[in-house]
């Protein structure tokens, strides 16, 4: 139809394929330059906030640059002693987390990964479907029944709740890592002399190091950001996020902005260390099954 | 030959028919034992909760009679509660809708070649990074009275009056606490700005798995830059933005932390009213426990509707 | 010293490897190998050959131990090895992906066996360099495998293998992922290799021509059953069946469903419009089929220009010929004969291995019209027979195969 439109080209076009038309391609720096100081906003908020005397924050048009910054509002809340607690929490609790759920996960996900196509499948999809359920439909009954035994206010009780919501995630990615390894090896492990537990030690497990390192950065996160259970399963001794709600609560513009900000640096972090393994192309094996 | 329903494990040592199941146990102990704290967290910790839950739900209020649905007739019953479906449904949808396209806009722009293609393709990470919390607190410094938000229209309202014969001059609102649709809209907003980086991930994984030779073909095809984005780019997209859907999907109606942020209890979300029904002063995990499984029951809803009429008509469509 | 490795190597160990009544069935019902008997010598090269899906490698892996033995015995040497590990098997496997162990150096690759046996630290250097030795891969010892060109890997995996000095190699398709070249190379290499170290090996192909090449004794499967173990003489001049005649050899024998007919008691057999009088030795042997059907086999060599025919005898088939490949020292002419294919199972399995694409020179075989079969002769390089003409050529009657048209069995010459 277009055929006698578009006159045929005698140049193939490949080459211009990824090549937008004139209009597009005066607009689209802009439009890259805007979309990615949007994603940054926020960001530059938080940090600017917590360094802005109190004066620059008020009326109806508050300023958004800080001319004189200042340092008042980390003093405070390091001097105030109220930020330790929550740290230590949000610290321990997420590395436990991380380390139990590796410990957990990695040598299922490894079973997972060698079950037969058909039933793989399905378990995953299980584990998946376990996440369709509210947080709530799991969280209340954990909630009442830690509170029986003295799991609420405890970090044990809380790295036992995030536990739940970290597992079938990580177990869905390691299954993916596992995947990858293939079966020869360990079969050459078996007749060079390895046990089954020696081949997973020393061939299937190192070559999934990476994998598993990916898996436990995305559960620390996890558990660093998680305000739902903890909100649950506290009266006491507050998380980082639970401070933060604290603050916005309660507390002045800068409190929330500096609490929110040592929240947010470590995992800037690690999501920058994570960034090389959040290529789509991960994502593309996990759509297709 | 399975007669017992063994399941072979590929690896190790394969089960032998016709022999029951203590065979397979034993040989398959390596497998069992390692997959076993797995299971058994699953089955304690997940499992055996939700089942709990949907009995505190049948319970009588204050946890009578069982089973019963009188506490379904009673959260039924609360104006607030029926808000909250409502506005949950709002906010998912809406949210979705912003989530989608905006995700897709943005993954289109990455696909292309442009330099400094690499450092965006970082920056679009980094809402990631930011705990959902925060990203709330962010929202509250943007969108409240004394916020940025206000602080923009300001200024453009003052280069409007510049114009001759335009008298335009902007009343500042505190967009969360307005009510309505503003504070939905603020919610949505947060949650996509939130999510975009998964989003975006989830469409450039698809825009990156239609292999260059089909866009060459219908180059020498002749096709113009929009056919080949509507006949070529979409329908190749569509098992990706099913992902990309069912994800958010559940996400989006299960939203806490930034309606609890925004809204408060201005406008309730599904997860706020359980919340509140648990939390002191109210202590009723027997309603809150029916809220959990209406809005479970709404998830599922809306996953069985979009996959058996929407992705099948537009599988079909193709 | 090593006391446990030293004693193990000073007194003689036999790997005869020998399968009595093997069968392998799936948890899922397939069968994938029934009642495979077979004795290989200590020292022999035994090589598994067969279409996909005739079990030759889960054989093999049932011989490694890394598939469970569902029926039968599997002895190495003295042993009965269906309940033992892989590891006591002492065996060494060489894997098609070679299954290089791609965080370990080189060096690291070809000595974790032996680090887990707890070899001594020096013994373990001198048999890796040993090894790397012989197979020149010396310079490589500290890269990883991913460093390395696919025939490098190919030699790491075989190294691996050398370093255990095992009673006996496992080898599966370890040719298959080298282009052509290489494979030719290192098959020659393997030979050699094979010669100097005198240890067993038993090796799966799906190649006739690298079992032939290779092996002291070939062993031809199909579909899971053990159609005839022999040395490669055996198995071209005396093909049990017509599977394993059609599948050994290149081009592949002819063959054509015909009639032993007998006239002034000359026996000949008739297929098409063509005629072949058969020596009074070959007649004997087809006394009791007069007027019955027979199959019958002819190699592309015994069909030669009959200016250059090294043999005696009259008998002609007058053919239109299709197609004639010159290959320099020899000429594949392609024709086709007025009779209807060979239809039994065998042929069938023959056809759908062609289909897949087994290698080897010029199978080619030309789509036949209905109720015709294609043939190949190798002629004379300097034959004149040429495309698009009707020519007579010999036929070495005396060379001819037949086999029976309902089981598919050899009828003995």
């Amino acid at each position: 139809m277009t055929a006698t439109a578009a006159p045929p080209r005698l140049v193939p076009p490949a080459k211009h394929r990824d090549r937008l038309d004139r209009p597009l391609q005066v607009l689209f720096p802009f439009w890259v330059a805007v979309s990615a100081l949007i994603v940054l906003f926020p960001i530059y908020l938080v940090i600017m906030v917590s360094v802005a005397p109190g004066s620059a924050l008020f009326g109806e048009r508050p300023d958004l640059l800080v001319t004189d910054p200042t340092l008042d509002h980390w003093r405070q809340i390091i001097e105030s002693g109220s930020l330790w607690g929550p740290l230590t929490k949000s610290l321990v609790v997420a590395t436990l987390t991380t380390i139990v759920a590796i410990v957990i996960a990695a040598p299922a996900a490894y079973v997972i990964s060698r079950l037969p196509a058909g039933i793989r499948y399905t378990v995953v999809i299980g584990l998946l479907v376990t996440r369709m359920f509210p947080e709530f439909a799991i969280g209340i009954s954990v909630a009442t029944r830690f509170a029986r035994v003295g799991l609420v206010d405890d970090y044990l009780g809380l790295v036992l709740a995030h536990l739940i919501g970290a597992l079938p995630f990580i177990t869905w990615i390691l299954v993916g890592t596992f995947e990858t390894i293939p079966r020869d090896l360990e079969e050459a492990a078996r007749i060079d002399g390895a046990s089954r537990m020696g081949t997973l030690l020393r061939v299937v497990f190192p070559l999934a190091a990476a994998g598993i390192a990916v898996a436990a950065l995305f559960v620390w996160l996890y558990s660093w950001n998680e305000f739902l259970y903890a909100r649950l399963l506290t009266t006491n001794q507050n998380t980082l996020p639970l401070e933060v709600f604290r603050a916005i609560d309660r507390g002045s513009r800068q409190q929330m902005a500096t609490i929110a900000a040592v929240l947010t640096l470590p995992i800037l972090l690690v999501v920058y260390f994570l960034q090389r393994h959040l290529r789509p192309g991960a994502l593309a094996g996990a759509v297709k099954g | 030959m399975s007669d017992d329903g063994a399941v072979g494990l590929q690896t190790g040592a394969p089960a032998r028919p016709r022999t029951g199941v203590r065979r397979w146990l034993r040989n398959h102990a390596f497998e069992v034992a390692l997959a076993t704290p797995l299971v058994l967290y699953i089955v304690v910790l997940t499992l055996a909760p939700i089942v709990d839950t949907f009995r505190l739900s049948l319970s009588g209020p204050r946890g009578g009679e069982f089973p019963t649905l009188a506490t379904y007739r009673d959260v039924f019953d609360q104006e607030v509660f029926r808000t909250a479906i409502k506005n949950t449904v709002i906010v998912a949808l809406l949210s979705l809708a912003l989530e989608l396209t905006i995700g897709l806009g943005v993954a289109l722009t990455l696909n292309a070649k442009f330099r400094g293609q690499g450092l965006v393709r970082t920056l679009v990470l980094v809402p990631l990074g930011v705990p959902t919390i925060v990203s709330g607190a962010v929202m509250l410094l943007i969108f409240s009275r004394s916020g940025y938000l206000n602080s923009l229209l300001f200024w453009v309202s003052d280069v409007v009056s510049l114009l001759p014969g335009v008298d335009w001059s902007f009343q500042p609102l505190a967009w969360p606490v307005a009510g309505g649709w503003r504070t939905l809209f603020t919610i949505a907003v947060a949650d996509m700005w939130k999510v975009l980086p998964v989003v975006t991930l989830i469409f450039l994984a698809g825009l990156q798995s239609v292999p260059p030779d089909v866009y060459e073909a219908a180059d020498v095809d002749g096709a113009t830059k929009w056919q080949r984005f509507y006949r070529i780019t979409l329908p190749m997209l569509v098992p990706f933005i099913t992902m990309a859907l069912i994800l958010r999907a559940i996400d989006a109606f299960r939203i806490f932390e930034l309606a609890l942020v925004l809204a408060g209890r201005i406008e309730p979300v599904l997860a706020t009213y359980i919340a509140e029904r648990y939390l002191p002063p109210t202590n009723d995990p027997f309603t809150s426990a029916a809220g959990a499984v209406v809005l479970f029951a709404l998830i599922m809803v809306f996953i069985v509707v979009y996959l058996r009429f929407v992705a099948r008509r537009v599988e079909t469509a193709r | 010293m090593p006391s446990g490795t030293l004693a193990a190597r000073e007194e003689p160990r036999l790997a005869e490897i020998v399968l009595e009544g093997v069968g392998k069935a799936f948890p899922d019902g397939t069968v994938a190998v029934r009642d495979v008997s077979l004795a290989m010598e200590d020292g022999e090269f035994v090589v598994l050959v067969g279409p996909s899906g005739s079990g030759k490698s889960t054989v093999l892996r049932m011989i490694a131990g890394l598939e469970e033995v569902t029926s039968g015995t599997i002895r190495i040497g003295d042993r009965v090895v269906n309940d033992v590990s892989p590891a006591a098997r002492d065996i060494a496997m060489v894997f098609q992906n070679y299954a290089l162990y791609p965080h370990m150096t080189v060096y690291g690759n070809m000595a974790f066996a032996l680090k887990l046996r707890k070899v001594p630290k020096d013994e373990i250097d001198r048999r890796v360099r040993e090894a790397a030795e012989l197979l020149s891969i010396t310079e490589l010892l500290r890269r990883k495998p991913r460093q390395l060109s696919g025939g490098q890997r190919q030699r790491v995996a075989m190294g691996r293998a050398i370093v255990r000095e095992p009673a006996a190699f496992l080898m599966d398709e370890p040719l298959s992922n080298l282009d052509a070249k290489l494979r030719v190379q290192t098959r020659s290499e393997i030979s050699r290799l094979h010669q100097r170290l005198g240890t067993s090996i038993v090796y799966v192909t799906h190649d006739q021509v690298e079992a032939v090449t290779m092996a002291d004794r070939v062993a031809v499967l199909r579909e899971g059953m053990l159609q005839q173990f022999g040395t490669p003489d055996d198995l071209y001049e005396k093909p049990v069946n017509v599977f394993v005649a059609g599948f050994i050899g290149s081009p592949a024998m002819n063959l054509v469903a015909s009639r032993v007919v007998a006239e002034d008691g000359d026996v000949a057999v008739s297929f098409g419009s063509h005629q072949l009088e058969l020596s009074p030795a070959v007649a004997r042997s087809l006394a009791d089929r007069q007027g019955k059907e027979v199959l019958l086999g002819i190699r592309p060599e015994d069909i030669e220009d009959p200016e250059f025919a090294a043999f005696d005898g009259n008998a002609r088939l007058e053919v239109a010929i299709d197609l004639v490949e010159n290959l320099g020292a020899e000429r594949i002419a392609h024709f086709e004969v007025d009779a209807p294919p060979v239809r039994t199972r065998d042929t069938e399995a023959l056809a759908a291995d062609l289909e897949r694409g087994s290698e080897g020179p010029t199978n080619a075989r030309l789509v036949a019209r209905p109720d015709h079969v294609a043939f190949t002769a190798r002629l004379h390089p300097r034959s004149l027979v040429s495309a698009g003409h009707t020519t007579k050529l010999a036929v070495d009657v005396s060379r001819l195969y037949f086999f029976d048209p309902d089981t598919g069995e050899a009828i003995p010459r």
